[in-house]
């Protein structure tokens, strides 16, 4: 009777305690693995990035970054990665969700000092990863701003400012440079383009897509692919900065970037429908109904789709008439994000659950690849 | 008296509702229910409401959390006009525990003047439990909504209804008068965050302390008095933990709380009226005749006066309210 009173707080923190039970979708990352040779370098856990010997069963841990046993490491906290790692001469750079940058040497050991690659002077979180271009590389962040940083050691390059140039919306893209400009889409819906030597915008306005843009690809031909989170997919031309033709409309978001083969543009949305998307006439050659959604870059293996969705499941889907092929449920795989990369004639696969998997498009199934000699 | 809701007709209306309410979850199943029934209704109003306002999602949160919270008002205060009129029948209650020594008889006299006053012991606890999803969902809709994270983004696209106007909210803004309303607060950084988590402690404490008790003795007013002080600083402690969006939530719930409790109670250390016509208690000829009849003999109605804890109002002892009453 005398707590009472203290009922609705009681309720309160029976919410906040069953809240932090659940736990609200914490940064995980979805980088997409990147081979090099016969290396892969993925990343199997939030924060465990491993480079793998490919060999027929799976394959053996050459090294694994961060090594917690090593004061030069102990600290680095990347806290999620969501773009692929770059690999710039002898020096592998990683970009992390709290906003670090580090450099490794290909022996996978921290090699920068602490000074510029630190996240101390850069604002805000990063989602979208980096981009080469030449001796620079560039990024965005979520605190809306676009850094381009030396590759030797992250200092200041040409015109462009070492706290990062202020743009409107936040940057959850991975910028894409062609020749010398760079592209730079925003949360706000505008879309960028930089000269990269002398940092100054090309067109004379961004391109307004309407809704936030949080994928960007280069397709070739002077046309950037600019999908929406608004369901819209704009086909930009990169020289001026307009569209192509009017905006595609799609069932759901679209925050992913499409295969391009044929002058078709293959991609999914978050209603679980996958494109062909004619990208001469615009219009679609045949819609696939994957079921759930499809963040994930699909990969084109010979006559074949492959494609995963967020509910683990792989689709092999006909390349010319849009029918499955087959679906495969991948046990384990968690929730497929990372984009799909083709490596010796197969799709690999990387789920939430840090398990790495092989789509094969002739026996049309999946199978894990065991990494050996993890710690 | 206290004017009631005719027992048979409210019993029915909450037959019917939670028959159809257990249907729905058979069918569907509790998660499905409480996601596509409130979660995802709220999520959508709280961009809406973002997109009306400006685009500031801490605007939406203050609206948002406010309509809700008057959408519930009958509910809120049938239950603090229960805890009130239970506390105005505290005399009576006292009374009967020092006639009775036995704990069954006292507990039968102690419900019959409950009954004979038309007090629910309970029925202060039918509203809070329907409020309780409510405010659950609620507490989820604003951190689902506030996507912390890419993750937080892409689960959030479950949520939204297709239509355009909301499709073209997404995402929100996280900044809110200087605070990050998508990120906690932190003891080492002196910010505007960290301001919320004080008002947090502040809103939390305002809140008990505008609220009547209903204490029966010395070792529960003890007990609340702890409580009082603990319940902020553990709230606080949440708040440096969770996004300030939450936080935000928090202290404009716990506000309309104190708005709510000086409306229905008033608040007498600042000499203010309640507002809202108290639905007293009828202390009955039946009540009081009862216990002395029982008791010792004597007949001694008892005048309905409320019984406020130490946190405010009169401090009266028993033993003063006995001489008092001699």
């Amino acid at each position: 009777m005398s707590l009472r009173r203290f009922l609705l707080p009681a309720i309160g923190a029976v919410a906040v305690l069953s809240a932090s039970c659940v736990g609200f979708s914490e940064p995980r990352g979805w980088a997409e693995p990147v081979f090099r040779s016969e290396t892969a370098y993925v990343f199997l856990d939030k924060e465990e990035f491993v480079a793998i010997e490919l060999d027929e069963f799976g394959g053996e841990a050459l090294w694994v970054f961060p090594d917690g046993d090593l004061d030069s490491e102990k600290e680095i906290e990347l806290e999620a990665v969501y773009g692929p790692p770059l690999f710039a001469g002898d020096r592998i750079i990683l970009a992390g969700f709290s906003g670090e940058m580090v450099a490794l040497g290909t022996e996978g050991r921290f090699v920068q000092g602490r000074g510029n690659w630190t996240r101390d002077d850069v604002k805000g979180a990063i989602v979208g990863g980096a981009v080469l271009a030449d001796e620079m590389f560039a990024f965005g962040t979520t605190e809306q701003l676009l850094y381009v940083r030396s590759v030797v050691d992250g200092g200041q390059v040409g015109p462009w400012p070492l706290g990062g140039k202020k743009l409107k919306g936040e940057i959850w893209s991975q910028p894409i440079v062609t020749g010398n400009h760079l592209f730079v889409g925003t949360m706000a819906g505008n879309l960028y383009a930089f000269d990269l030597e002398t940092g100054e915008e090309v067109w004379k306005r961004p391109f307004e897509a309407g809704g936030a843009i949080g994928e960007l690809q280069d397709i070739g031909q002077g046309v950037l692919f600019v999908p929406t989170l608004r369901g819209e997919v704009w086909l930009v031309d990169a020289e001026v900065g307009r569209s192509v033709r009017g905006s595609f409309k799609a069932g759901g978001w679209v925050w992913t970037r499409p295969a391009v083969e044929g002058g078709i543009a293959y991609f999914g949305d978050f209603e679980g429908n996958v494109y062909a998307l004619d990208l001469g006439t615009g219009r679609t050659r045949w819609v696939y109904e994957a079921g759930d959604k499809v963040k994930a870059q699909p990969v084109i293996i010979g006559g074949t789709l492959i494609v995963g969705d967020e509910a683990g499941v792989v689709h092999f889907v006909d390349l010319a008439t849009g029918n499955r092929r087959n679906t495969v449920k991948v046990d384990g795989a968690g929730k497929i994000r990372a984009n799909l990369v083709e490596k010796g004639g197969f799709a690999w696969i990387i789920g939430t659950e840090g398990r790495l998997f092989r789509a094969d498009p002739e026996t049309l199934t999946v199978i894990e690849r065991e990494v050996r000699g993890l710690p | 008296m206290i004017r009631r809701v005719p027992q048979r007709a409210g019993l029915g209306v909450a037959l019917i509702g939670a028959v159809a309410l257990i249907f729905v979850i058979a069918t569907f199943g509790f998660g499905k229910t409480f996601t596509v029934g409130l979660l995802d209704p709220m999520i959508n109003v709280l961009v809406v409401f973002n997109h009306a306002l400006w685009g500031s999602f801490g605007l939406a949160v203050i609206a948002f959390t406010i309509l809700v919270r008057f959408v519930t008002f009958p509910l809120t205060l049938r239950q603090l006009q229960q805890t009130r009129a239970m506390q105005s029948l505290q005399p009576q209650v006292q009374e009967i525990q020092k006639k009775f020594t036995d704990p069954k008889r006292r507990q039968e006299e102690t419900m019959k003047a409950y009954r004979a006053a038309g007090v629910n012991p309970l029925g202060c606890l039918g509203p809070l439990v329907l409020q309780f999803p409510i405010l659950i969902a609620l507490f989820y809709a604003i951190r689902q909504t506030l996507a912390i994270s890419p993750e937080a983004l892409d689960n959030l696209s479950s949520h939204l209804y297709s239509w355009s106007y909301i499709q073209s909210a997404i995402p929100l803004e996280e900044s809110f008068l200087g605070i990050n309303l998508a990120e906690g607060a932190s003891i080492n950084v002196l910010n505007l965050n960290l301001l919320i988590v004080l008002l947090v402690g502040f809103s939390t404490w305002a809140q008990s302390k505008t609220t009547v008790t209903v204490a029966n003795d010395e070792r529960a007013r003890t007990q609340q008095q702890m409580m009082q002080w603990m319940l902020p600083i553990m709230f606080m402690f949440f708040g440096l933990s969770f996004p300030s969006g939450v936080s935000l939530y928090w202290v404009v719930t716990s506000f309309v709380s104190v708005g709510f409790n000086v409306v229905t109670y008033g608040f007498p250390a600042l000499n203010i009226q309640p507002l809202v016509g108290p639905p007293m208690p009828r202390v009955s000829v039946e009540a009081t005749t009862t216990v002395s009849s029982e008791g010792t003999g004597e007949s001694r109605p008892r005048p309905s006066r409320e019984l406020r804890t130490n946190t405010h109002g009169s401090r009266r002892s028993k033993r003063k309210n006995r001489r008092r009453r001699a």
